[in-house]
Formats: C-alpha cells, sequence, structure tokens
C-alpha cells in the first residue's frame, strides 16, 4: 500500500470516531499547551535579557564571587580595589569604570519588589542605563552626590505609587525623596530605582563597598583578554557580555528543564491518553483487521497503519495545543507586562518545532503497543470473534 | 488447482488433544464449485482456515499449482493469498471505516494500483453488480444483502484463482441468499475454483461436489 493511502486510511479512521478523536486530541492539546506556556518563560525571559544585556549592559562586568549566586547584589567589593582597577585604566584600554551598588527590596506581591540601582551621579545615567529619557523632573547631577534622591523607572513609579516629590522608604533610617520619573523604554529598566552611589552605601551600610564595577572599554573586541588580564591581575571575577550572556543562557536552561519537568507529567497523561484511545481503536476492530490479514494486508502494514493513527491522532493535537498555548503565553504576557512593563513568555520557532516534535514522539511511543497488537492479531481467531 | 496431502490439525484442550481435522487428501479442481457440508463445530471453518493459509497445519501440506503454502513465510504466503484468493465471510467483514467502493478498492491499494485505475475497476464492479447507486455508502448504511454483494465485488475484484466462502448466506434472508449465490457461482465460468462452507443442504445441492465434515473427518467426495 502506498504511503498516501495508508496516511488517507488512518485519518478515516480517526475521523470516523470524531467525539473519541476530538475529546483526545484535546487532553494532547491541554499537555502540549501546558509545555508550550511553561517554555514560553524561559524563551521571553531569554529575549528580553539578551536585548537588554546587549543595548546596556556593561562590557565587562567585575565581582568578586561570579554569578554563578544570579544577581551580584552583596555589596562585597571593596571602594579601594574599584579604585586601582580604574587606575589602571589607560594600561587595559578600560573607557569607564563604574562601581555599582544592588539593593533589592520586595515581598511576596512581584509588583512590590523593586531593584534600587546605586551609581556614581558624576558619571551620568546614559553610562549606566542608556536610552533611558526623562519624563518628569530631573535626572540626577553631581550635586546630588551622597544625596537621598532617586530617579524611578515609569514601571517603578507606577508600582510603587509614586510621585514627583514622594518619599520611597528603603528601611527604618532611610528614605529617598523622588525628583525624577523616567519614560517607559519597555525594557526591564523601567523597573529599576536609580540613586546616587553614597546614599545607597548609607543607607545598606555598606560605605566603601559595591556589588561590582562595570567597565566599558576602548576597543570592545578586545573584552576576553581585558578580562582574563584583569581576573588574573586582581583575582576578581572579570566577565564579558557574551560570557555574561552564556551564564544567562545557561541558568535559563536549568529552568528549562525544570518546568519541562513539570510539564512532563502532564504529557505522559495526554501520552496515556492517546495510547488508550488506539488500543481501543484497536480492540474495537480486530475482527477487521483480521479480514484486512486475510485479503492480503501483511502485518507490517497494520502496524504501520495504527502508528500513523497515533501520531496523526497526537499531531493535530500537538498543532491545538501549540494555539492554546499562544493564546496562554497572551494571557501570561498580558499579565507581565502590566506587572513590569515586560513581555516575560514568547513563542517563538524553536519551540514550536520542540512541540510538534514532543507531540510527534508522544504519539510515536503511545502507538507502539497499540501498533504490536494489532499487528499480532491471528486472522482466524480475529474471524471468529463475536 | 489446488490440493491437500494428508492435511490435519489437532488443537490442545485441556491436558489432552482435540482432533479438528483427520488427515485429508483432496483436489479442487479450476472451474469447480465444492461445497463443504457438515454441522456446527463439523471441522469445516478449520479446513477453511487451513486451506487459506489462515493456521498452520499439524501435519500435511497445501499446495496450489505445485506450489506449498506452508514453506512460504508469513509475508510471501499474504501477498501469495492477494493474488490467487478471494474470500466471502458470514459476518461480511467489510472494513467500516470505507465507503462500499473503497472497500471493493482495497485489495488493489494493497497491491499498489494508483487510485485512479482501482476506483475506475471498483466502480465498474459494483455498477455490474446493482451496487453503483450505493457505491459511496458507509457498510451501516447498507442491508445485510448489499454488504455481502460488496463482500463479494472485494473478494473478485483482484481476479482470483480460488474463491472462498465461509457460510455467505448465514445471515441473509433466503431470497437474499439466492440472489448471493447466484453471484458466488458465477465466477466458477471463467475457470475460478469455488468452494463453499455450508451447513444448508439446498446450498450444497448447487455445488458441482460436495465434501462432508463430521467431528473431523471427511467422509469421500461425491458428485452432488
Amino acid at each position: 500500500m502506498k504511503a498516501a493511502d495508508l496516511l488517507w486510511m488512518a485519518w478515516r479512521a480517526l475521523s470516523r470516531r470524531l467525539t473519541r478523536t476530538a475529546l483526545t486530541a484535546l487532553g494532547i492539546a491541554v499537555a502540549v499547551a501546558s509545555m508550550v506556556i511553561f517554555l514560553s518563560l524561559g524563551q521571553g525571559i531569554r529575549q528580553v535579557l539578551t536585548q537588554q544585556v546587549l543595548a546596556s549592559g556593561p562590557q565587562i562586568q567585575i565581582t568578586l564571587g561570579g554569578f554563578s549566586q544570579g544577581l551580584p547584589t552583596t555589596p562585597d567589593f571593596p571602594m579601594s580595589l574599584a579604585r586601582r582597577i580604574e587606575a589602571a585604566k589607560r594600561r587595559y584600554g578600560l573607557h569607564a569604570v563604574i562601581p555599582v551598588l544592588l539593593a533589592v527590596r520586595g515581598g511576596l506581591n512581584p509588583s512590590q519588589t523593586f531593584l534600587i540601582f546605586g551609581y556614581p551621579v558624576t558619571s551620568g545615567l546614559a553610562a549606566v542605563a542608556p536610552g533611558l529619557h526623562l519624563a518628569k523632573g530631573r535626572l540626577l547631577g553631581p550635586s546630588d552626590r551622597g544625596a537621598m534622591v532617586a530617579l524611578v523607572g515609569a514601571k517603578a513609579a507606577q508600582n510603587a505609587g509614586a510621585e514627583l516629590g514622594s518619599t520611597l522608604r528603603l528601611n527604618a533610617q532611610s528614605q529617598f525623596k523622588v525628583v525624577g520619573i523616567l519614560k517607559a523604554s519597555g525594557g526591564l529598566e523601567d523597573n529599576f530605582i536609580f540613586v546616587p552611589l553614597h546614599g545607597l552605601q548609607r543607607a545598606e551600610n555598606a560605605q566603601h563597598r559595591a556589588s561590582y564595577l562595570a567597565v566599558s572599554l576602548q576597543h570592545p573586541r578586545r573584552a576576553a583578554a581585558v578580562a582574563r588580564a584583569i581576573s588574573k591581575r586582581y583575582r576578581v571575577d572579570a566577565q564579558t557580555q557574551a560570557q555574561f550572556l552564556h551564564y544567562l543562557d545557561h541558568a535559563i536552561a536549568i529552568s528549562d528543564a525544570l518546568r519541562f519537568g513539570i510539564s512532563l507529567i502532564a504529557l505522559i497523561v495526554g501520552g496515556l491518553a492517546v495510547a488508550n484511545t488506539v488500543m481501543m481503536g484497536v480492540f474495537e476492530r480486530i475482527r477487521e483487521f483480521g479480514a484486512m490479514r486475510a485479503i492480503g494486508a501483511d502485518p507490517g502494514l497494520l502496524r504501520r497503519l495504527v502508528l500513523v493513527e497515533s501520531l496523526l491522532l497526537s499531531l493535530v493535537g500537538g498543532v491545538l495545543g501549540i494555539g492554546l498555548g499562544a493564546l496562554g503565553v497572551l494571557g501570561v504576557n498580558a499579565y507581565t507586562e502590566h506587572l513590569a512593563g515586560i513581555a516575560a513568555a514568547a513563542v517563538t520557532w524553536p519551540l514550536v518545532a520542540l512541540a510538534i516534535l514532543v507531540s510527534l514522539a508522544l504519539g510515536l511511543l503511545s502507538g507502539i503497543f497499540p501498533a504490536r497488537s494489532a499487528g499480532r492479531a491471528s486472522i482466524a481467531a480475529a474471524l471468529g470473534r463475536n | 488447482m489446488l490440493r491437500t496431502e494428508g492435511l490435519s490439525k489437532v488443537f490442545p484442550s485441556g491436558e489432552g488433544e482435540l482432533l479438528a481435522l483427520a488427515p485429508l487428501d483432496l483436489e479442487f479442481a479450476p472451474g469447480q464449485v465444492t461445497a463443504i457440508v457438515g454441522p456446527s463445530g463439523s471441522g469445516k471453518t478449520t479446513l477453511l482456515n487451513l486451506l487459506a493459509g489462515f493456521e498452520i497445519p499439524s501435519t500435511g501440506r497445501v499446495v496450489h499449482d505445485g506450489l506449498d503454502l506452508g514453506a512460504l513465510g508469513e509475508k510471501r504466503r499474504t501477498a501469495y493469498r492477494l493474488a490467487h484468493f478471494g474470500f466471502v465471510f458470514q459476518s461480511f467483514n467489510l472494513i467500516q471505516i470505507l465507503t462500499a467502493l473503497e472497500n471493493v478498492e482495497f485489495p488493489l491499494s494493497l497491491r499498489g494500483i494508483p487510485r485512479a485505475e482501482r476506483r475506475k475497476r471498483a466502480a465498474a464492479l459494483l455498477e455490474r453488480m446493482g451496487l453503483g447507486a450505493r457505491a459511496h455508502h458507509l457498510p451501516n448504511q447498507l442491508s445485510g444483502g448489499e454488504q455481502q454483494r460488496v463482500a463479494i465485488a472485494r473478494a473478485l475484484i483482484g481476479g482470483p484463482d480460488i474463491l472462498m466462502a465461509d457460510e455467505p448466506t448465514g445471515n441473509l434472508d433466503s431470497e437474499t441468499g439466492a440472489k448471493i449465490l447466484r453471484e458466488l457461482l458465477e465466477p466458477a465460468s471463467w475457470g475460478c475454483t469455488v468452494i463453499l462452507i455450508t451447513h444448508d443442504a439446498e446450498i450444497a445441492a448447487l455445488a458441482d461436489r460436495v465434501v462432508r465434515i463430521r467431528d473431523g473427518v471427511v467422509s469421500l467426495p461425491q458428485l452432488a
């Protein structure tokens, strides 16, 4: 039998049992949709962070402990070391060396979690977060050195309910007065609160310390060599943008694996539903298979027929699942855009391809046992069955 | 020529064995209609299953045109059956997901014949059998007689050398059964060996030869 005839016959078998086929396909669709939504989070976060790092991230970031623990929020980088590295600017071809102190304030509600970004106001905002523009008030300038003032990202202002002149309380002793609010950029910086480095150091009781150094280079192509040289000379962890992105990608890949593991439960349930449907179909048609064998269909043909039915069923469910997943992603993005101004989830072509492949693998695995049963049907027994 | 040589079948039964068919030597000539007659459980269907290669004999062999069918592997025996045999069953055994036309086409699709050609041949055969208007109906939309005629068309579409029918009128009323029988006997006129399994003496009377079977033992063939 030709492949097109086999495919057509398998499709006929499914379409003649429309309700059962539709319900099973829906089961797979829900499983695949959950996988798409789970994994789309990784894809979206990957896209946002990559764009962010490439657009405004430093060419080299220097920390004491690297990035293996996530964002370098621990204020353990001595300012004395920062000054030594700055003094060697010419030697390494550094354009700017900016100490940054990060502080995170948050609660259970993600919309009430803020990243406070302390930087030397003499450097200018563009040096640490290019592409941001003022909406209201003023930018931070040299006169704000050590002052308890804040420039607030658009989303952070919205979430904190901050207005010009209002105060943001960091802890019992420290509060920052809002002197400027930035225009929304559509990036992560919309969630940042920018404050003078010395003010944040005082508030965090981290005088003479920073979280990391953000370094820009005169010749960015030499980033890898410069990072190696600085790491060796000062016994610090200097990472280039590429290394940082690699680290991010690795971290997201681990979280992808975790989320895929969770969605695997739904996939297994979907696979069992396919196996059950196809197996029931085989049992119901065992006499029909017997007649087909009697007429001249070899066992291999029956195995292929059942397997193709299973694959088709999974494929239909998979395509439906991608559609459902895409709708779910729209919902997730509506929520994260409201929360943080970013689209945290994305349905990419590789994700679509993965969903199709997983669906087909599901169909293949679910169809193997029923296909074997169909191929083993004895003609005499099948024809004798009432 | 189809013939059996010492063909027998024994089934295990509890701790012993059950003789389903005693050793049998029999010939089925081209163009001859043979009725195998016997009561239920006498071994008629076992004989048909052995002749068709659906079951492996305990002893002996089935030979068609000098070829020992038992010596063929499963795949080759299936292909041989497709090329030389046609089957009609008591319960019709049509493929429920296919229309009447597609059921008749099915053996040709197994042979890899292009869709347009097999459709033309199947439609012509159904038309000849008076089922042209029912060609696009599913089996469950056809009467018992119509289903059996579709099954006969499916058995004949490949031009078989041997047509085997197991109680072909068992599920039909007598008038429809008589029509079906005429259609089943017709292939003998163009040299097809026709083997009818039945417990109905009236049907057997229409055959060229009657083989009686009881408790697995075949009595001497006699001219009808």
